[in-house]
């Protein structure tokens, strides 16, 4: 029905509008907003499942691993829509929706395409097992020992920071097969059933005191040889695909939001007269930093108009990396600062300053650091030597 | 809506208009001439003028009808970037701000005036200090008094006009030497022109009436986005510039830009222009779309580039090690042009201060957060 409208954008926009109102009525909003944990899994899961039953769960995928075909015009107008109807999110579905498609499809075997795409519009929830207790920014000293067996891989080590591995069903696992090789070149990729004997997956208490987070510690875990992606050896360039996955819509999404939280919450400081608004200093800072995230979203938007494929290596992802997350850090800050002692109570509510100004330090960190980011600006941006 | 500027030049004609302007730039304001200019060595500032009129810059922002090739806001936007990078003497930004303006709210009455601004032969000056500047006393015939204003190189247009708030709105005066003066103020930036305007009953040339305070605010934002555009423009240039420098000067038997604590400083730069770049593209498209929001963004967007600017152009200075203090290297050139740049049309508080009331008025006016953040 919705999907009906794709060749009308201005109706498609309608059609999406009038089904977020219908499905996820933003009076329900603080239902989601204030759910953490299984209860945010379990939200997360039915939104994703409403979405399927209208087509709008992998809309922009290519039909035959159950997408419509959609563009990214589309997937911008849905995700705009999501966001200014304040329905739930799909965060737990990044890996699922971004990296999954972008790996498996240029990658993956028939078989693995027509087994795992299709599941994830069926709420198929997956991880990342990617760095390593040693290998965070150095991700290719990874030491995730995999060694072949007959049919099987059987893995043994370590994985770190794998968001929501403790709800996932599958994880995208990189694992080394030749430790003699030079650190690039003996990489592997696997997909690993996340309840395969071996798989114990311990949550990481962060800052905030919540997990979403976790470790995965492997042992003697077999993964069956028809799951490897691309050749062995190979995993390397096979996770650049993963890698370079995330085009930013995801980011559209979360700016959208942010920018209206910023706004709802100043209209409520006014309609409350927050003492913080009498203090000039504060007022101006608000301004300077409503200015820099209207930028944010403007810069997100450019950056997902770049082309995939552009033949030059393009700076905008990881200038944007940046400015988003020192942004996420600096409004909480602000909100901290604004608030006064108060802030330092411990609430549940929504968007907690003091929560989501620790849950900044996550953002600055994960996705590649800020100073890795920072030296792709310099050595691949600017020109500049390696020291 | 205007929708007609938007359809002038595609994408990828705007990207060779850039280029063309650029080219241009580079090669008669390079360093060595810039350097000349400063010890008034050449006549850069008047050549640079004539040139812009005979290439038709001076008229890319304004409508067709003018005489203009009808860019708008994007036009501004565009030159002022480019004349920023080179640091160019001249007074631009107040020519291209109040044609722009007149352009849109007194077509009729400012025909003459515009052709002559588009043909290089008529250039105005505007109060440097825009929103603080009291208004001067008139009957509405002739008006009196004093202000600081920021105008063009002496002597490079026939004429000079002045803008002015008075007790009508806004009043345009001629400058012919007696009634209406301007005395050159020596200012750091040796890029710019500042002097003092003199009225003694001087005779007024049009007068635009002003009930609302909002045809001074349609003025200070098309100066804005201009003193953005230049800011922007010229903080890009000094700091490529600075990382040329920096991975030719070598230390410890290695070019300095290859010390990660230095890298990352420029990265730095780089990432602060961006952000600053798309909060320009958010005035830039208000302005062109009518957006009644385009005045809070115009003011937003002023007060983070310039102050983006001062940064850059301060770290810059820095990153150069002792040659960056000197008068010989190009830093300070653009770090004085950041500091007037910031100072102008209002001190950056101010600016912000004037647009958390229009953000106040347009809540206050029921206008949901979704059209705002549109």
């Amino acid at each position: 029905m919705i999907l009906d409208h794709a060749h009308d954008l201005k109706a498609f926009r309608e059609a999406v509008r009038t089904w977020v109102r219908e499905t996820a009525p933003p009076e329900r909003s603080h239902e989601w907003q204030r759910a953490k944990g299984p209860e945010l899994v379990a939200i997360q899961k039915w939104w994703m499942d409403e979405r399927r039953k209208v087509g709008l769960a992998t809309p922009h995928w290519p039909v035959e691993y159950g997408g419509a075909g959609l563009g990214l015009e589309h997937q911008i107008i849905m995700e705009d829509e999501f966001a200014r109807g304040r329905s739930p999110g799909s965060e737990m579905f990044v890996i699922s929706l971004n990296h999954v498609p972008a790996t498996l499809i240029p990658h993956g075997t028939e078989e693995q395409k027509k087994t795992y795409l299709p599941a994830v519009a069926e709420g198929a929830l997956w991880c990342q097992g990617f760095s390593e207790p040693g290998a965070g920014s150095d991700l290719a000293g990874l030491k995730c020992r995999a060694v072949l067996d007959g049919d099987h891989y059987v893995v043994n080590g370590q994985k770190i920071w794998s968001t929501n591995s403790m709800y996932a069903s599958q994880c995208l696992l990189l694992v080394r097969t030749d430790p003699a090789a030079k650190k690039h070149a003996g990489i592997t990729y696997l997909i690993m059933d996340m309840d395969t004997p071996g798989v114990e997956v311990r949550p990481i208490r962060k800052s905030t005191g919540a997990s979403n987070f976790g470790e995965i510690f492997l042992t003697d875990v077999r993964i069956p040889v028809a799951n490897r992606i691309g050749a062995e050896n190979a995993g390397w360039m096979v996770s650049q695909s993963t890698l370079s996955s995330e085009r930013g819509v995801l980011s559209f999404n979360y700016a959208e939001r942010d920018m209206q939280f910023l706004l709802d919450w100043y209209s409520k400081s006014r309609h409350d007269k927050a003492a913080w608004l009498d203090d000039p200093e504060l007022t101006r800072e608000f301004v300077t930093l409503l200015g820099e995230m209207q930028s944010l979203r403007q810069q997100i938007r450019a950056l997902l108009r770049e082309p995939v494929d552009a033949p030059t290596w393009s700076m905008t992802p990881a200038l944007v990396k940046v400015a988003k997350t020192t942004l996420n850090n600096r409004i909480h800050a602000f909100r901290i600062r604004a608030e006064g002692l108060s802030s330092q109570f411990v609430n549940t509510a929504w968007r907690a300053p003091m929560y989501e100004y620790l849950e900044t330090f996550g953002m600055t960190i994960s996705g590649g650091s800020n100073e890795i980011m920072r030296n792709l600006i310099a050595e691949r941006g600017l020109g500049m030597p390696r020291g | 809506m205007n929708a007609v500027t938007q359809m002038v030049l595609d994408e990828a004609e705007l990207i060779t208009l850039r280029e063309s302007i650029a080219d241009v730039l580079a090669s008669e304001c390079d360093s060595r001439a810039l350097h000349l200019w400063l010890d008034r060595d050449n006549d850069l500032g008047a050549a640079l003028w004539r040139q812009a009129a005979e290439l038709g810059w001076l008229g890319l922002a304004l409508p067709e009808a003018d005489g203009g090739l009808g860019l708008g806001a994007r036009g501004l936007q565009i030159l002022n970037a480019e004349l920023g990078a080179v640091a160019a003497p001249g007074g631009f930004i107040p020519t291209l701000g109040v044609a722009q303006w007149l352009a849109k709210l007194a077509p009729e009455q400012s025909g003459s005036l515009l052709a002559a601004a588009v043909a290089g032969e008529a250039a105005f000056a505007v109060p440097a200090a825009l929103e603080g500047a009291g208004a001067l006393v008139s009957d509405g015939k002739a008006v009196s008094g004093s202000v600081e204003m920021l105008g063009c190189v002496p002597g490079a247009a026939k004429a000079d006009y002045a803008v002015v708030p008075t007790t009508f709105g806004w009043t345009v005066v001629a400058v012919d030497g007696s009634a209406a003066r301007l005395d050159s103020i020596d200012t750091w930036d040796l890029t710019r022109n500042l002097s003092r305007l003199e009225l003694a009953d001087a005779p007024v040339v049009a007068t635009i009436a002003d009930p609302e305070g909002s045809v001074g605010r349609l003025l200070g934002s098309y100066i804005a986005l201009a003193v953005a555009a230049d800011s922007l423009g010229a903080a890009r240039a000094i700091s490529l510039k600075t990382i040329a420098y920096m991975k030719e000067r070598q230390q410890f038997d290695r070019p300095i830009a290859s010390f990660q604590a230095l890298r990352h400083r420029v990265a730095d730069h780089m990432i602060k222009i961006a952000t600053q770049d798309s909060l320009l593209e958010q005035a830039v498209r208000a302005l062109d779309d009518g957006s009644p929001d385009a005045g809070m963004w115009a003011r937003i967007s002023k007060a983070g580039a310039t102050e983006v600017f001062v940064f850059v152009a301060a770290d810059c200075i820095q990153l150069h090690g002792g040659v960056g203090h000197t008068w010989e290297y190009d830093p300070h050139i653009y770090m004085k042009r950041a500091r007037l740049n910031e100072a102008l049309i209002a001190n950056n508080r101010a600016l912000r201060d004037g647009a958390l009331a229009a953000l106040d008025a347009a809540l206050d006016a029921g206008r949901t957060t979704t059209e705002l953040s549109a």
